[in-house]
């Protein structure tokens, strides 16, 4: 099956910053959860799968084809919301969907305007007028219109305030939860994309350092709180130890290794509670700087 | 290309119709009989380059920058190639309409044919080009090589605005020779007026604009604009 994203051994350099050499897909359908630190990367690759910037060495593919600056036949199948949200300022919000229709040939007036009231988008309002939360709709709206069959969300609601950032992800997750189109969604707020996201993938200083499925992670990460006389070393699977006293607390990354091996070392009062996705993340993060 | 090109003129119709309007009310000032002299069509042109330079191109350039608009147009199903090819067009339908109206202006107002006066023109259309195309080129420089940003940015200001300056004031003295003592700006004053020239001012352009569309064509580096 063609991949929605083939990323192969892609290195992007800047004078102070390299990302990559790395590799990277996206099965059509699935969301991909793109998650770092600022600085990480994330941008940067968004801006090379878009085309807005070129790659130094390596390829990348959309649906199987190439993302020339030179070709077009790649952006029909993209949608795209940076988290820059640039229009026609002058121009009212419906003008600029009307600039928009005119260069895809799968527009659909009436998705739009289904989005637009589920939303709440000022139509008529100008561009420069609109508030950030509604900035956010416009874009996503305009990435939306075309169907594209990848959508990569580059922190879309970076800067919105709690109250509008939950209000535009409740209803962008409703109308992304069909699960017909890949997506990609970069994040340093894991719990944005937590009800949405298949997998997870974790880049820190340009490199991709771990990829997993959302639930494989949620089932094997466990915080374990035990009790034990002494100190405990080399700890199966151990990514964080804390001692007081006779109390300890580990978070494992296999906390069935981990049970294993605390039963047999004799440790008293075992207990594990799940992590969140979020906490999960920090210590994937933390392990790798 | 087109269905873009169409959209910026419709987005920035207003911005034509303000251009528009002051070109057309000195036009027809300097149309009165009163000015029937050899100044007017100078006088025309010197209007021309100072509204260029100092209206209408930190207009459009704040718009542009600003508004952020090249980083969307270059998100659309467009061809860098295509949109290099479109910012050029836009460039050389503008310069060669402000060319045009001089040609008019010229034509109705002398009815004997002064060859020099032609090149003197043609000269100072391509001064426009040059000082045009060295902003847009120093201002994509200055976001390529992000670490000379602010160094370039300042360069390419007090250039293209000492040029505007300098092209203007040319403008004025070429028509006044008397005053000029200089060896250097006479020798000058008189290539202006000869097809050599403005030949050489045409090539000079030409190359400006060759290295625009480079830079256009390789606009990618120079989107992320933060």
């Amino acid at each position: 099956m063609t991949k929605a994203i083939e990323i192969k051994e892609v290195i992007k350099t800047y004078p102070d910053f390299k990302l990559g050499p790395f590799n990277l897909d996206l099965e059509p359908g699935k969301v991909l959860a793109y998650i770092g630190p600022n600085g990480a990367g994330k941008s940067t690759t968004m801006h090379c799968l878009t085309g807005l910037v070129e790659v130094d060495q390596g390829s990348m593919k959309i649906f199987g084809k190439e993302n020339k600056p030179d070709r077009t036949d790649w952006k029909f199948d993209l949608g795209y919301v940076g988290d820059v949200h640039v229009f026609y300022e002058k121009w009212t919000a419906e003008e600029n969907l009307k600039l928009l229709k005119k260069f895809y040939p799968n527009w659909s007036d009436s998705l739009v305007n289904n989005l637009a009231d589920r939303f709440r988008l000022p139509l008529k309002k100008k561009a420069k007028d609109l508030s950030s939360g509604n900035r956010v709709k416009l874009s996503l709206i305009l990435a939306l219109a075309h169907s594209p069959k990848l959508l990569l969300l580059d922190e879309p609601t970076s800067g919105l305030d709690p109250v509008a950032r939950k209000e535009v992800l409740d209803t962008l997750f409703e109308i992304l939860e069909d699960g017909n189109r890949a997506i990609l969604y970069s994040t340093h707020v894991l719990s944005d994309i937590e009800r949405l996201a298949d997998e997870l993938a974790f880049l820190v200083d340009g490199q991709l350092i771990v990829r997993n499925e959302k639930d494989e992670l949620t089932e094997s990460w466990r915080r374990i709180s035990f009790q034990f006389k002494g100190p405990l070393a080399g700890i199966s699977s151990a990514v964080s130890y804390t001692a007081d006293d006779v109390d300890h607390q580990i978070i494992s990354r296999n906390y069935k290794d981990t049970m294993h091996h605390l039963q047999e070392t004799g440790a008293q009062n075992i207990h594990k509670t799940r992590l969140s996705i979020d906490e999960i993340a920090v210590e994937i993060m933390k392990e790798k700087m | 290309m087109l269905k873009l090109f169409f959209s910026e003129w419709r987005y920035n119709r207003n911005l034509a119709i303000f251009e528009g309007v002051s070109y057309l009310s000195v036009f027809i000032f300097l149309m009165r009989d009163e000015y029937n002299n050899y100044n007017d069509v100078f006088a025309f042109m010197m209007f021309s380059m100072f509204f260029c330079f100092f209206i209408m191109f930190p207009i459009s350039a704040r718009r542009s920058i600003g508004e952020k608009r090249p980083r969307l147009e270059a998100l659309l199903p467009i061809s860098v190639k295509t949109l290099g090819q479109y910012y050029l067009f836009g460039l050389i339908l503008y310069n060669s309409s402000i060319f045009i109206l001089w040609i008019i202006f010229y034509l109705i107002k002398y009815t004997q044919p002064e060859p020099g006066l032609i090149w003197t023109m043609l000269s100072f259309s391509m001064h426009i080009y040059i000082i045009f195309l060295l902003a847009a080129i120093g201002g994509q420089y200055g976001h390529y090589f992000k670490k000379f940003r602010g160094i370039v940015a300042w360069l390419t200001f007090i250039s293209s605005v000492s040029l505007g300056i300098f092209s203007i004031s040319t403008v004025k003295l070429t028509y006044s020779m008397k005053s000029i003592e200089s060896p250097w700006l006479k020798t000058y004053l008189n290539l202006i007026k000869s097809p050599s020239g403005a030949l050489f001012m045409i090539l000079l352009a030409g190359l400006m604009l060759f290295l625009f569309y480079k830079l256009h064509v390789n606009r990618k580096y120079y989107l992320i604009i933060k």
